[in-house]
């Protein structure tokens, strides 16, 4: 038998003689137990929703270790290593390519460290503020020292100026020339 | 302009070996060098005086004067060189590509050929000094000029010449054939690069084996005035030039410091006009370097030049 009903019953068996006191602490008890029944009947509610939950993750849960065992498979360590290795190498090329790109900017940027008394050398004061040379050269500032000089040189500017009638023509410019010539290299060349 | 700047001109091959070449021998150096008028001949004016101007007032007149020159012309000779390759080197070799690939090699047979050039420049066709069968020099022309300065008298057969000469465009100047491939010094394979078997014995009929190659080039030098080339003969040093000679010898040539007139002159020359300073020098004590160098007289530039020899006779006055 619920609470309850024993509350009213005892309360139907005093009956309207009863104390006041006796029927105010009864009404009372009924009303607590009435407390107790609804905090009872929301607390099963609750629990049944954590169960829900509880399952639902306990699925999840199998799928992720089912995932995690099929990607601990040999094969799959093997192509992890391998794209591994492939990044490294990438890494490392890009590096060197970034390197590079900066040593030929350097290289070239001695273009700009001739002597007052150097034909180009007016030429050279003119442009030398357009070029990043100072300070920190990232391979982005190299790449773009780098495109403005060749669209420099392509324009010819820093090409020697052209020989005077009692200068020296410049041996650069001269491709035939070469201090290594020999006649055996001219029969050579004969039978090209 | 000088050899070296001719021939980067034209874009030589040779220019390199050659420029270096020529740094032992002064007068192909600093030479004029211009091409022929025609290949193995060239042509050209001798200018007998440069004629006279005069002042011609409004509707006046003005007397006429015939251009005063006269024509000239010079072979340009081959001065040549055969090497001869025995089979048994042209095999170590491997082939004559091979042998002749050789900086040194290739070198030493264009010098050959130089010097007998700068040879026949200054001493011409003379049979004792000169290379016969060679143009006239610039020993020879001076003397044909009447521009041989000054009365020494050294003894025939130990004397030496100091030389002036005023180079100028297309009139004073060595020509030279303008080649297709650029080069001074031409090669070829005698019979195509074939092993050749010359008879060595005409008696027991002996046989030589080897390859042949020839080395050539052709030159002459013009002389278009009388005032291109003068020279102090008779020098010894007994008989050693004075200031005043070397003076007179500048003039002779209408000398100035162009940077186209120059003195040539062997060791003994340079020796001797040392001396001239030598008894003008001063020292202080403070001074510690005795120097007699005589690098130039008055800024024109003297050059030394090894094939003007001191063993002259007065066959060349």
């Amino acid at each position: 038998m619920a609470i309850k009903e024993i509350l009213d019953r005892i309360k139907n068996t005093l009956g309207a003689d009863a104390p006041a006191e006796i029927s105010a602490l009864i009404a009372d008890a009924v009303r607590e137990a009435q407390d107790i029944l609804d905090s009872l009947s929301a607390a099963n509610k609750e629990s049944a929703t954590r169960k829900a939950k509880i399952r639902e993750l306990e699925a999840e849960l199998e799928a992720k270790n089912s995932e995690l065992e099929k990607a601990s498979s040999s094969n799959t360590k093997a192509e992890l290593e391998r794209l591994k290795k492939i990044e490294e190498e990438y890494l490392k090329w890009k590096q060197e390519e970034e390197e590079k790109l900066i040593r030929t900017w350097q290289e070239k940027a001695k273009v700009f460290e001739v002597k007052d008394t150097d034909p180009l050398y007016e030429t050279v004061s003119k442009i030398k503020d357009k070029f990043v040379l100072e300070g920190d050269i990232t391979p982005e500032i190299a790449q773009k020292n780098l495109a403005a000089m060749q669209l420099l040189e392509t324009a010819g500017v820093f090409n020697p100026p052209a020989k005077e009638a009692s200068g020296y023509a410049p041996a650069a410019n001269n491709e035939k020339h070469s201090s290594d010539y020999t006649f055996g290299q001219e029969l050579k060349n004969r039978k090209r | 302009m000088n050899i070296r700047d001719l021939l980067l001109d034209i874009k030589s091959p040779q220019a390199p070996v050659i420029s270096e070449v020529v740094k032992a021998l002064g007068v192909l150096e600093t030479a004029q060098f211009g091409f022929s008028s025609d290949f193995l001949r060239h042509e050209y004016e001798v200018l007998k005086e440069d004629g006279e101007a005069a002042i011609r007032s409004v509707n006046g007149s003005i007397v006429s004067t015939m251009e005063n020159s006269i024509m000239a012309s010079v072979q340009l000779p081959s001065i040549q060189r055969l090497v001869t390759i025995d089979q048994i080197i042209k095999m170590k070799y491997g082939s004559l590509e091979a042998f002749l690939d050789s900086k040194s090699r290739t070198a030493t047979y264009i010098r050959s050929i130089m010097q007998k050039l700068a040879q026949a420049v200054i001493y011409g066709d003379d049979p004792t000094f000169g290379v016969p069968g060679a143009f006239k020099g610039l020993r020879q022309i001076a003397k044909a000029n009447g521009q041989l300065i000054g009365s020494l008298n050294g003894s025939s057969g130990s004397c030496t010449s100091i030389i002036a000469v005023h180079w100028a465009e297309n009139e004073t100047q060595i020509v030279i054939p303008e080649q297709e491939n650029g080069n001074l010094v031409q090669m070829e394979l005698v019979g195509g690069g074939t092993l050749q078997a010359p008879t060595a014995d005409t008696t027991t009929g002996a046989k030589n084996l080897n390859y042949s190659v020839s080395f050539w080039t052709n030159a002459a030098l013009q002389c278009g005035s009388k005032y291109s080339v003068a020279a102090i003969k008779r020098i010894t040093p007994t008989t050693p030039p004075t200031a005043e000679l070397i003076d007179e010898l500048i003039d002779a040539v209408k000398g100035m410091a162009d940077g186209r007139t120059f003195l040539y002159m062997n060791r003994l020359g340079r020796r001797l006009l040392k001396q001239i300073k030598n008894t003008k020098l001063e020292l202080a004590p403070s001074d510690t370097d005795y120097n007699t160098m005589v690098a130039s007289w008055d800024n024109i530039p003297i050059v030394l030049d090894e094939m003007i020899v001191s063993t002259e006779t007065t066959a060349l006055d």
